[in-house]
Formats: structure tokens, sequence, C-alpha cells
């Protein structure tokens, strides 16, 4: 490796170790309120970077993914409701359960091409809703569940976010691995070229149905984590409105990069909480920003930094 | 179950169909000739609605007042779908479909607000004219007057849209839009152009179907979504770009939301859904359609 | 023999694309397929690849009936394919559009936490190396020049060392040197990687100067097949081109 690329690795690598920290001694300054925001954050970030495993990495458009969110949510939250079974045994049914929903799901999506997956996994997502807001003796219907009894070390605000913290990290750590492993490589040739890709040696369908059902899992946990954080789940987890808003931060933050839907959650919740402190009309704001970013900035956030760091690189000559 | 039940529930069911029939007529021709999937389609629907709406309550007093508002909804959908068109959406056709689903996405948030601002999310249900409510015999029955006139007013859609499509040069343009696209354009065929009006021709279906509904409706949150998500699952089920695959399919959704809330009431609310679901496994491309 | 097409046919709507073809490829040959547009070359390679399905007849590769095979199975099998129209993974750099072809070629793919990046390190630089990319290693493949781009889409059908490579106008869209360099560059890597190379081609001297044997394709059906000068004395092939515009 040159001297350029080793220092480019070091420098990365501070600027996430750095990132940890500062989320680390978060809560020692924030008020509480402020810790709740920066946790729900987190929690976007995870399952919005788990869809830009199949969304901006693998090209390929779900308009339904609040439904592994909502199943992953659903499978722990009635769980730990109905005092069924321990709390690490609900934790990971509700992971294997998003994992399974994203299984069967998977497997007849991946056989559509385009609009029609787009619509089928909505249509999935919309049953997940119908069933959640039908089944009223169980999931409290369109009311939800709320005082979902977590274990009390949760009790504290300080503490759940901590545990977030350290899942979220986990997670996207491993996701970050498998972005830059051959795995990922192929990924990226799908959505690059889907023809070229299989006349490579890719066997495109089996790759995109295990990106789905790696994706489908992820965006569990966060359905998790949000419950373990508000003791709460209800319908709108699954609701078409709810994969939009994924979508979407994948979009603002940049779906070109790995930290891009990280970053999208970030300004995307920062945005909303100020912006419908100003005026009621947030939808307006919300639609029109989604329509600038699709036309003028499709890189999103992060690919509009990254391009300007790249103009900065090569007119210092270092490129 | 007597008869009366069923005579009750069929109408309800085929008027309901028809509305979303004339509305799913938009999406589908859309679709298949444009190979655009519209998500604002539902917007569109309650901008008719709206417009309907307002042209009413401002000219209650005129003769024929109720047709203008209809026309007024129509048109007013038309526009802003052509100007959609132009402004949004021409500029990603080259960009992979996940732009035309962000942009359009967009469009809904953008709607929904734009509604609550000029007309303050209040509504009031439309009065349509003396003659066209009350009641009228029907096989023995009392049926509400307006709904068996949207019934037939759907038919006639149908029948006309049919022949505009299969009978005149437009129709023939958009056909030829719809198999090959370059082709036409090599004949010498104004495509963008083409592909504005036929947009426009969508979104004017809806912007109908909204209109026409207005006085046995009450327009609440999401309606834009339920429009928009029974529009697709009838598109889907019925074939990408089929008239008469609408037709029918908007018809079997109608009848089974309407009878389905008789028999499971709770279930009747996610039938669509797995009907679409069930459709897309077997046959992608719907029961009218052409597979791809 | 190492590819041996027998009797393939194909249909689209009714036009007879393909007419019981037969192809016997030796290996180590360097050989062409000519013919006029709408031939049928395309949708030749198209079958041998896997990307459509024949009506009838069958395809041995390496005495194995690779007939009904996927591409991608196809492919690991040791047959390689560039496309007339590029089809290279525009938005991914040079260097990342031979080493994903070498990866996906040795099965490495598969694996999940490993970062890719020195992964064939070597085999990715000697490929550069050979197609003459060495220094464009960083270049985003959409920005470089076409001629830079003709070599990339040959340089990502060699990567995965494949025992034949199906040419599909390797030189289309090329100057006069830049086609002498691509044709160059095919005769000496085939040398180099002892390649068994089938080339479809439209430029006539390019076909005359390099092939062992030509293969004439017309309407669907092979017409004629021999070496170069047979085939230059030919009627038929002179009818078959006659009012050709090239």
């Amino acid at each position: 490796m040159s001297a350029i690329q080793k220092n480019k690795v070091k420098s990365s690598h501070c600027v996430t170790l750095a990132v940890l920290i500062v989320f680390c001694i978060l809560p020692l300054f924030l008020r509480d309120s402020w810790v709740s925001v920066v946790a729900e954050m987190l929690i976007w970030g995870l399952a919005g970077t788990a869809l830009n495993l199949i969304f901006g990495h693998c090209g390929m458009v779900s308009f339904g993914h609040a439904g592994f969110f909502a199943v992953g949510a659903y499978t722990f939250g009635l769980l730990l409701n109905y005092g069924l079974v321990p709390y690490s045994i609900a934790f990971i049914s509700g992971v294997l359960a998003a994992t399974l929903f994203g299984m069967i799901v998977g497997w007849f999506a991946i056989r559509l091409i385009s609009h029609y997956f787009a619509l089928f996994i909505l249509a999935a997502s919309m049953v997940i809703w119908t069933i959640a807001s039908i089944w009223y003796g169980v999931t409290g219907g369109d009311d939800g569940l709320i005082g979902i009894p977590v274990p009390d070390i949760f009790l504290s605000i300080t503490n759940s976010y901590y545990f977030i913290l350290m899942v979220v990290a986990v997670c996207l750590f491993i996701l970050y691995l498998i972005r830059q492993s051959p795995f990922g490589s192929a990924l990226y040739a799908i959505r690059e070229n889907r023809r070229r890709a299989g006349s490579i040696g890719i066997n495109v369908r089996r790759y995109v149905y295990i990106a789905f059902v790696i994706s489908a899992a992820f965006t569990g946990i966060a359905g998790i984590l949000m419950v373990n954080f508000l003791q709460c789940v209800f319908v709108g987890y699954a609701d078409f409105m709810r994969s939009g808003e994924l979508l979407f931060l994948c979009l603002l933050g940049g779906m070109y990069n790995f930290m891009g839907p990280t970053v999208g959650a970030f300004v995307y919740l920062f945005l909303d909480k100020v912006v419908t402190r100003y005026t009621e009309y947030w939808p307006f704001v919300l639609g029109s920003l989604i329509i600038f970013i699709a036309l003028f900035f499709r890189g999103g956030i992060m690919g509009f930094m990254e391009e300007r760091y790249r103009v900065f690189k090569l007119k210092r000559g270092e490129l | 179950m007597s008869w009366d039940i069923i005579l009750q529930q069929s109408v309800s069911g085929l008027t309901e169909g028809m509305v979303l029939f004339v509305a799913a007529a938009g999406i589908t021709l859309v679709m298949g000739s444009l190979k655009v999937l519209n998500l604002a389609h539902g917007s569109m629907y309650i901008i008719g609605l709206y417009l309907c709406f307002a042209v009413c309550s401002q000219f209650v007093g005129i003769p024929a007042y109720f047709y203008i508002a209809i026309i007024a909804g129509t048109l007013g959908a038309s526009i802003f779908g052509g100007l959609m068109e132009i402004l949004i959406i021409r500029p990603v056709y080259k960009m992979g479909h996940i732009y035309q689903f962000l942009v359009t996405w967009g469009v809904i948030f953008v709607v929904m607000d734009l509604v609550k601002m000029v007309w303050g999310g209040t509504y009031h249900p439309i009065t349509a004219p003396q003659y066209l409510t009350g009641r009228i015999i029907f096989f023995g029955l009392a049926m509400p007057k307006y709904n068996l006139l949207l019934i037939i007013f759907g038919l006639v859609v149908f029948v006309l849209l049919y022949l505009f499509i299969n009978r005149t040069r437009f129709g023939l343009i958009i056909r030829g839009i719809t198999v090959d696209r370059e082709m036409m354009s090599l004949l010498g065929q104004d495509v963008s152009r083409s592909y504005t009006f036929v947009f426009m021709l969508g979104c004017a279906l809806a912007g109908l179907a909204g209109a026409s509904v207005g006085p046995i409706t009450v327009a609440g949150p999401g309606m834009e979504m339920m429009v928009l998500l029974k529009s697709f699952i009838i598109m889907v089920i019925g074939g990408f770009g089929s008239i008469v695959g609408a037709l029918i399919a908007a018809i079997l959704l109608g009848l089974v939301d309407s009878f389905g809330i008789l028999f499971i009431p709770r279930l009747a609310l996610g039938f669509p859904f797995f009907l679409m679901l069930i459709v897309l496994s077997i046959r992608p491309w719907g029961l009218l359609g052409r597979p791809e | 023999m190492l590819l041996e097409v027998e009797n393939v046919s194909k249909n689209f709507s009714g036009i007879k694309a393909l007419d019981n073809v037969s192809i016997a490829v030796r290996k180590g040959e360097l050989s062409s397929i000519i013919g006029p547009n709408g031939a049928g070359k395309s949708t030749l390679f198209n079958i041998l690849t896997g990307e459509i399905e024949e009506d009838s007849g069958r395809v041995i590769f390496k005495g194995e009936d690779i007939t009904n095979l996927a591409p991608h199975e196809i492919c690991r099998r040791g047959v390689g394919r560039s496309f007339q129209l590029l089809n290279l993974f525009s938005q991914l750099t040079v260097y990342k559009n031979i080493q994903t072809a070498i990866l996906a070629g040795r099965k490495l793919t598969v694996n999940f936490l490993h970062p890719a990046k020195n992964m064939v390190r070597n085999e990715v630089e000697e490929i550069l190396e050979q197609i003459g990319l060495a220094d464009k290693g960083n270049s985003i493949a959409s920005e470089i020049s076409y001629g830079e781009q003709r070599k990339l889409e040959f340089g990502i059908a060699l990567a995965n060392s494949p025992d034949i490579i199906l040419l599909d106008e390797p030189t289309a869209g090329l100057s006069i040197e830049e086609t002498k360099s691509m044709i160059d560059l095919i005769q000496r890597l085939a040398e180099e990687r002892f390649l068994t190379v089938l080339l479809v081609e439209h430029k006539m001297d390019v076909v005359f100067s390099i092939s062992e044997k030509i293969r004439v394709l017309y309407e669907g059906r092979i017409i004629f097949e021999g070496v170069p000068d047979e085939v230059r004395r030919s009627e038929e092939v002179l009818r078959v081109y006659l009012g050709e515009k090239d």
C-alpha cells in the first residue's frame, strides 16, 4: 500500500473511533430527552443501513421494509408482553422471526423485477400491518401495546441508550464487513450490471436473496431495539409511510455511502423535531425535500461531501 | 342470506368497483405504456375530490354546477399531472426506476399538505343536484340512485376508453409507444409530448374518479394511500396496461370488499393485499397482461 | 474438440434466428464467425453462454453437455465472453471491475466477512498490465476513453482464466490504430494464456488477418466454413455479401 493509502486507512479509523467516543460520552452532557432522540436516531440508522444493503448497494427498491421492522418488533414485544419467555429468548426469537419472514417474502420477491418487486414487498408489509391491526385481542390492534415489561436495567434512559449504542455499533460493524467483503463486491456488480454479473459467474438470484434476508434480519433487530427502548409496539411500525421514511433516510444521507443512511437518520429526525416546531406542514417540506434530493442530489449528503472532498483533493494534486 | 342483502351488497360492491375502475384505469394505462409507476396517483384522486368540493360550494346556485365541478376536478388533476410529468418525471426517465418511485413518492406528501393548506383539511360532503340523489326502486328494493348512476357511469367510461385506445389515432400512438418507444420516435411522433399526454390522461381518470365519488364519500386522512393501494392491486391483478383487466379486477375487488365485510369484517381489510400477493407470485403480469 | 454445437435452432416468434447450426471448435484455435447483420451471430453467443434457451440442439463444452446451464454456471466451467455493446460495471473502478470478475469466477464471493481489498491483488494487477490499463486502476470505468473501455470489456472476460473466450465484435467503434492494437492484444494473450478464441466480427481485414478458420453465418445457417483463402474465393460467400454496405 502506498503511503497515501496507509494514511487514509489510519485517518478513517481515527474518525470512527472519535465518533464512537463522542457517542459514549453524550449522555454525560445531554438532557435525557435528547439522549432519547439520539437513541432513536441510532435505531433508525441501523434500519436504514440494513435496507441500504439491498437499496443503495444492490439497486433494488423495497417499499415494505417496515414489515421486517414490525415483525421483529411484534415478535419480541408480544413474547415479552405475555411473559412467555425470558428476555434473551424473546430477543433471539424476534431476530429469527424477521429472518424467517425475510426468507419467505424474499423467495417470491426476487423472482420479480423492479416494479413488481417493489409492490410485492409493499403488499407483504401491508399484510403484516393488517394482521397487526385486526388481531386486536393479541396485538392491541390500532392502539398497540404499551407498557411492555423489559428488564429493570432498561428503565433508565442512559442504560437503554448504551445498550442500543452497543447493539447498533456491533450490527453496523458486521454490515460494514459484509459491504467490504467479496460478497459485497458481488452485490455492487449486480447493481451496476446484472447481466454481466451473471456472465462472470455470480448466481445473481441467490446473492440477491441472501442480501435480502440479511437486510430483513438486521431491520428486525432495529425493530426489537425500538420496542426495547419505548416499551411499546404499534401498528405504525409496519406502515408503508414507515417504509417510505426508511427509503428517504437512505436517499437523504447518501445511498452510495455506508454511513449515508445513518447520517440520513440523524438529519431526518433532527429536521422532524425542528421543523415540526415551526410549521405544521412537515409533510410538505418532507415531500419537497424528497423530490429535490432525488432530482439534484442523488448522492445525498455523504455523496455531496465525498464529491467536495474529491474536488478538494484534485485541486491539491493529490489524486 | 336473503336476496335483499345480496342485491344490496352487490350494488354497493359494484359502485365501489366502478369508481375504483376509473381510477385504476388511469394508473394501469400509464404503467402499461410509459412504464411509469405513479405513486402520487391517489393524490390526483383527492385533488379531483377537493376541486369538485370547492367548485360545488362556490357555484351551488348555478345550473349544471355539479357537472362543472366534476369537469373541474378532472381537469385540475390532469393539469397537475401534466406539470408533474414535465417538471419532475421527465428528468428521471433515463435513470432507473428508483428515482421515478422516489419523486412521485415525494409528491404524495406535497399534495397531502397542499390540500390542507388550501382547504384547511375540513371537508363537507358534496351535495349533488336533487334529481341525482334519493332512492329508486330497483328489483324490488330501494337503492340509492347515485350509486346506480355511478355504476352506469363507470361502464360508460370503460366503453369510451376502450374505443379511444383501440379505435382512434391517438390510441394507436399509445399502443405504439407501449410496444416500442424508439420506433415511434423514429416514425416521427413527438414521443415526449405523447408521454405527457398519456400521463395527463391517467391523472385525469384518477381525478374523475375522485370527483364523481364526492357525493357519497367523506374525505379522510390516508385516503390517497388507500386509493393508491387499491389501484395498484387492480392494476396488478388485471395486468399492466389492460383496461378490460382493470374492469374485471376492480369489480372483483369491489364485490370482495362489500361481501367480505358481511362475513369476515376484519379480514376484508387485508384481503386485497393477500390477493395481490397471490397474483404476483403466480402471474406477475396479471390476469390479462403480457409477460415482459 | 473443446466446444461442440450440435444442430442448434432458435425461433423468435416465427423468425428463424438459428437453423440447425453446428460448429466444432478445436482447443487452441483462433477462429471467427462472420455474416451480415441479423445473421444470428449474437443469438448464437447468447445461447452458448446460457442467456437464452435454444429450441433444439445441444452445446457440449469439454465433453460436458452445458445446454441447460445458467450463465454463471457456464462461466465457472471456463467460458468467458465479451459483449458487442459495452457491458461494464460502470460506476466501479477499473480495478474493481477486474477484481470482481476474478473473485466471482473463483467462487470467492461467498466470503462474507473478509475484506476484499487485497484479495487476488497480484492476479488483478497482472491482467491490468496485460491489457494495458495498469495506470488506470483507480479510474471509474465510465470515465475512461472508449478504447480503454473496450480493453476493459475484454479484460473482464479474461479475468476468470477461461479455456475459451467468446468475443462479440471486440473492435466495434474503434479507430484503425485502436483496432490493430486490440487485435494484437487478443492474439498475444491467446498465445500467452493458451486461450481458444471464437470471434464474431464485422471488419473483414481483422477477420482475415488473424483467423485460422472462418465460418460464415447467413440467415441462421452456416453456409460456408474454411480457412481464410477458401472463404475469400467462395462464390456463395460473395453472393451473400454483395450489396451489403459495410
